[in-house]
């Protein structure tokens, strides 16, 4: 089987798995107790009529698999439903939302690998030594201390008392937001040449990626840590170190690549981490993206904004992991595409 | 200005020879010639008078073109500050009219407007005291003017980009957005309360003092009543422009009000209540005349008026926006309304950042409301901060101007902080806990009242709402009429007499309960914290209440299906300030639905009577007494027993003055804020 045919069936695999998670969700949605009617009808609306008249207008009124079928169909027509909420069609709140959400965690995934990779490398090549002690007590803080109190922590100090960085959201509060191009404010606010801008936007961006990425060092360095030890142990490196290669090549050229493999695999499950991470990063730091939109929806019951926001995050979830089984093949020759 | 000097003159003429007319009647009306001045009288006159007509003046001539009628209005108001005490506002009417009839022409400029006010102002002093010349009241008129603080005159113009930007903090919530009558969620409609005005408004300044006068002109400067209470007549004020720049006019209001019935039957989560259940017409009976005709008399009208309700939208701007909905429905532009500003109000939506901010920007074309006070910031950005911590610590930095929706908490935070205020007023939330009257046993009174004798309510207050609260266990709150210290403070915190209760209804080992607890607070009141204080308290008394886990759906579906068993907690609000509010949407509403009616049914049709007899009555004492009676069973007998009126608060900088509350928008009116730059 080839690449193009490898990503082909799994693509078509994924719509199954798709299919399932909005299966899934429209149903756990009808399981939550309490009725959506009751929960936005407005003052003096606790009229039976007046209930059955809001019931009527989204159509709750009809059995739950007859509306799951609507759903369906407008689904495949590309239509997300309109938020009972908001009245604002889903796609367009996910367009919305989702950049922001998106740009947080991609920042966030690149400083976690920037942080625990060679962390992690140092960690194996010096093992027990004392930079081996200080970057495992750094994993441990990582893996163990809650999103919530380090960033209030950090909060507190760079931005209340060092006033090195800004509080919150995703701009400047006295600066115009950049008009909507691609919602990724570190490329909007360079499309309209506003460098002023875009350092803000990377000013706003250090504090939550931070957070949201020392979720995960930890994890990924001990991961490295373990991965490159193992590689380190094996013979085609002690051929290498016999052969008198330089300790960087022999590190860099012959054991990272290999060593990285199931950093690689854990990096693709991590990117579920991140976005649900998200949910808190984005309260604290009033990150306007999924985590706080899903919230809201869950809590008022407005299912089309729920299964809408499960299955973009399945989408993308599914499609980093079909990225990673792709690029593990690429640099392992052992792995097959089956 | 040679137009302007022939204004004047004849004004003068005739406001001289009025006041020596008035004379020739009455002594008293013009003093006699004093041999010597009495400044001090004078000059509270002139000052007064300046006060009141120059503002008044000045922002009415902004748009440049001023007509006839606005003149007559500006004279009105300055012969009515500097006219002796003895002249009727019949007579002052009729002299003016003759005036500015006489010599009102349209297109004066606001130079001119403002020198004709000045000088009405200073003859008319000037015969108040003839002994006084025109120097010495010259001199007079301009100290007065140097004595009007700074702000009330740079007023007079109008808003610029120059004002400083105020950064709020609040908590969104989106629901059906910022175009009345919908905005169902409390974030919208704190500032659905800065886009809109109504005809009628509420005096924030007043209530600030703890005053609650009934509500006074806005868009409407007058009107008129028929003797049953079906008719209004409002004479719409001249000079008012939306901010898309269309006239504000009889028939704009007729429109906005039809637009109103329309958005109520259309939005599917709203419905005709209150006076849209009973509106007959809506005709413009003339320019600036409108006249509504309900079937049924409606003593709340003038009070609903000034509530999101009745708000006045520019029908036409939401119409020109009017787009087929998902359902293939004309949406009356109700749907870019959810996101646009179309009022008359002192700000407009600049722009809508959902979960991110909001920014209002002040309305160019603000007419300066009943008071003359226009915006003092130029734009107000309303960050979206979810979490308290992060709020606090902005506030505290002073990178947030305004903190609202902080947690009781931080205030003990700020305590230290030189740089950080407070600011809190008594809010139309309240506390309340709930009881099904179903439930074996709190149908029987004497258990439902031991329930009332068992909550230590200044705990409540101290402890968990942290001073921020008065005792209150009245839905019915001061500024309503039914509203009655006594009924409101029926109930103290007696154990003894609870349990001496609880024996008499057979029940001297108590009972066992549960309370329904759901994420949320009232106010400041957190709903868990509250609930675990009660439970404490019925402890005491015997009864072992468990508190189960809920949701807001849960919990209200119950009640509304009336399946709801046990206890729960919930904060409400009023809307507008009349005892109807309450009487209408809880008397018979929630009490109902947690049984009251079914274990009471004297009780329940009595309540319903008295919701009736309070909404026809035209006379506002007898309407007090009817919800007084309301309130006192409510209070005795209604499962929705309220503990506290919560005090809402704001943190500000110390550099942000001019706080007003206007409790009825859950917020403060920040047209009257002022940021120091």
């Amino acid at each position: 089987m080839n690449l193009a045919t490898f990503i082909l069936r799994r693509s078509f695999l994924q719509v199954f798995v798709l299919f399932g998670v909005t299966l899934l969700t429209f149903f756990l949605m009808f399981i939550v107790p309490g009725d959506p009617a009751v929960m936005l009808v407005e003052t003096g609306g606790f009229q039976p009529e007046v209930l059955e008249r809001f019931r009527e207008r989204w159509g709750f009124d009809r059995p739950a698999y007859k509306q799951y079928l609507t759903y369906m169909g407008n689904l495949v027509q590309g239509d997300f439903g309109v938020s009972l909420v908001t009245k604002v069609p889903v796609s367009k709140q996910l367009g919305r939302f989702l950049p922001a959400t998106a740009e947080l965690s991609i920042v966030a995934l690149l400083m976690a690998v920037v942080m625990s990779i060679p962390a992690g490398i140092v960690a194996a090549v010096n093992r027990n030594r004392l930079t081996d002690q200080i970057v495992r007590i750094f994993s441990l803080f990582g893996v163990s201390m809650p999103i919530f109190w380090l960033a209030i922590i950090l909060l507190l100090v760079f931005f209340f008392h060092l006033g090195w960085l800004p509080s919150a959201q995703r701009i400047a509060l006295a600066r115009d937001l950049p008009a909507h191009t691609t919602g990724f404010y570190l490329i909007d606010t360079l499309v309209e040449g506003d460098f002023s801008g875009f350092v803000s936007v990377v000013h706003h961006l250090l504090l939550p990626a931070f957070v949201l990425a020392f979720s995960v060092v930890g994890l990924l360095t001990r991961i490295t840590r373990t991965s490159m030890l193992e590689v380190l142990g094996q013979e085609y490196i002690r051929t290498a170190r016999a052969k008198g290669l330089s300790s960087r090549v022999v590190l860099y050229r012959h054991a990272l690549k290999n060593a990285l493999i199931p950093t690689v695999t854990i990096l693709g499950l991590t990117v579920g981490a991140l976005l649900s991470g998200a949910v808190l990063t984005e309260t604290i730091f009033a990150w306007p993206g999924l985590g706080r939109f899903v919230v809201q929806s869950v809590l008022s019951l407005d299912r089309a904004a729920v299964v809408g926001v499960t299955l973009i995050v399945a989408v993308v979830y599914s499609m980093a992991n079909l990225v990673v089984d792709v690029f593990i093949a690429i640099i392992d020759p052992r792995v097959t595409y089956d | 200005m040679k137009r302007g000097s022939w204004l004047i003159s004849m004004f003068v003429v005739l406001a001289l020879a009025f006041v020596v007319a008035c004379g020739g009647d009455d002594e008293k009306a013009v003093p006699a010639a004093a041999p010597s001045i009495d400044t001090a009288a004078l000059s509270k006159v002139v000052q007064e008078a300046v006060q009141q007509a120059v503002p008044a003046a000045v922002q009415q001539a902004v748009p440049q073109q001023v007509t006839a009628a606005e003149i007559q209005r500006l004279v009105e108001v300055a012969v009515a500050a500097a006219a002796p005490e003895t002249a009727t506002p019949a007579e002052i009417k009729s002299m003016v009219e003759q005036a500015v009839a006489a010599a009102a022409q349209p297109g004066a400029t606001k130079e001119e407007l403002e020198a004709l006010v000045t000088m009405a102002v200073s003859e008319s002093a000037a015969a108040i005291q003839p002994g006084v010349t025109a120097a010495e009241v010259q001199k007079l008129v301009s100290d007065a003017l140097k004595a009007v603080p700074t702000p009330e005159v740079l007023v007079v113009t109008a808003p610029t980009a120059e004002l400083p930007d105020l950064i709020v903090r609040d908590v969104f919530f989106t629901s059906n957005g910022f175009t009345p009558p919908l905005g169902g969620s409390f974030f919208e409609h704190r500032w659905t309360y800065a886009l809109y005005e109504g005809l009628t408004a509420l005096d924030t300044p007043a209530i600030t003092r703890g005053d609650f006068p009934p509500a006074i002109p806005s868009l409407a400067r007058s009107w008129a009543i028929s003797p049953d209470g079906k008719v209004y007549t409002f004479q719409i004020r001249p000079g008012i422009q939306f901010t898309s720049g269309r006239p504000l006019n009889a028939e704009a209001v007729k429109m906005s009000l039809e637009h109103t019935l329309f958005a109520l039957d259309y939005d599917g989560s709203t419905s005709r209540f209150g006076w849209a259940q009973i509106i007959e017409s809506i005709e413009a009976t003339g320019p600036m005349e409108l006249t509504l005709t309900l079937s049924e008399t409606y003593s709340p009208m003038l009070a609903a008026m000034a509530g999101k309700q009745l708000f006045i939208v520019d029908a036409a701007e939401l119409l020109s926006h009017q787009e087929k909905d998902d359902q293939d429905r004309d949406d009356g532009g109700i749907n870019w309304g959810r996101t646009h500003s179309a009022g008359t109000g002192p700000f407009m939506i600049e722009s809508w950042a959902p979960e991110q901010r909001l920014v209002l920007k002040a309305n160019p074309n603000y007419w300066g409301g009943h008071d003359g006070v226009h915006p003092s910031v130029g734009r107000i950005i309303v960050a979206h901060i979810p979490e308290n911590a992060t709020a606090e610590l902005q506030v505290g930095a002073g990178e947030v101007d305004v903190g609202m929706q902080l947690d009781p908490v931080s205030i003990a935070g700020f305590e230290t902080n030189s740089k950080v205020e407070v600011f809190s007023y008594g809010s139309l939330i309240t506390c309340n806990f709930l009881m099904d009257r179903r439930s074996p046993p709190l149908e029987d009174d004497r258990v439902f009242q031991a329930v009332r004798y068992s909550i230590d309510y200044e705990g409540l207050r101290d402890v968990v709402a942290l001073g921020l609260g008065t005792v209150h266990q009245s839905l019915f709150l001061p500024g309503m009429q039914g509203h009655d210290p006594a009924i409101a403070n029926r109930y103290t915190y007696d154990p003894d007499k609870a349990m001496a209760l609880m024996t008499e209804a057979g029940y001297p080992d108590g009972f066992d309960i549960e309370i329904h607890l759901r994420t949320g607070s009232c106010g400041a009141v957190p709903y868990q914290k509250a609930l675990e204080f009660f439970q404490n308290n019925l402890k005491e008394v015997g009864i072992n209440a468990t508190i189960v886990q809920s949701t807001s759906a849960k919990f209200w579906g119950a009640i509304v299906e009336e399946t709801f068993r046990g206890m729960g907690i919930s904060g409400l609000g009023a809307t507008y300030l009349d005892g109807d509010n309450v009487a209408s949407v809880r008397a018979t509403g929630e009490c109902f639905m947690l049984g009251l009616d079914d274990v009471d049914p004297v009780a329940g049709a009595r309540l319903a009577e008295l919701e009736k007899l309070g909404r026809s009555e035209v006379d506002e004492a007898v309407r007090n007494t009817i919800y007084e009676e309301m309130s006192s069973i409510m209070v005795d007998k209604c499962g929705l027993m309220t503990v506290l009126q919560v005090r809402d608060f704001v943190a500000h900088n110390s550099d942000i003055t001019g706080l007003v509350a206007a409790p009825h928008a859950f917020t403060i009116d920040y047209r009257y804020i002022k940021k120091a730059e």
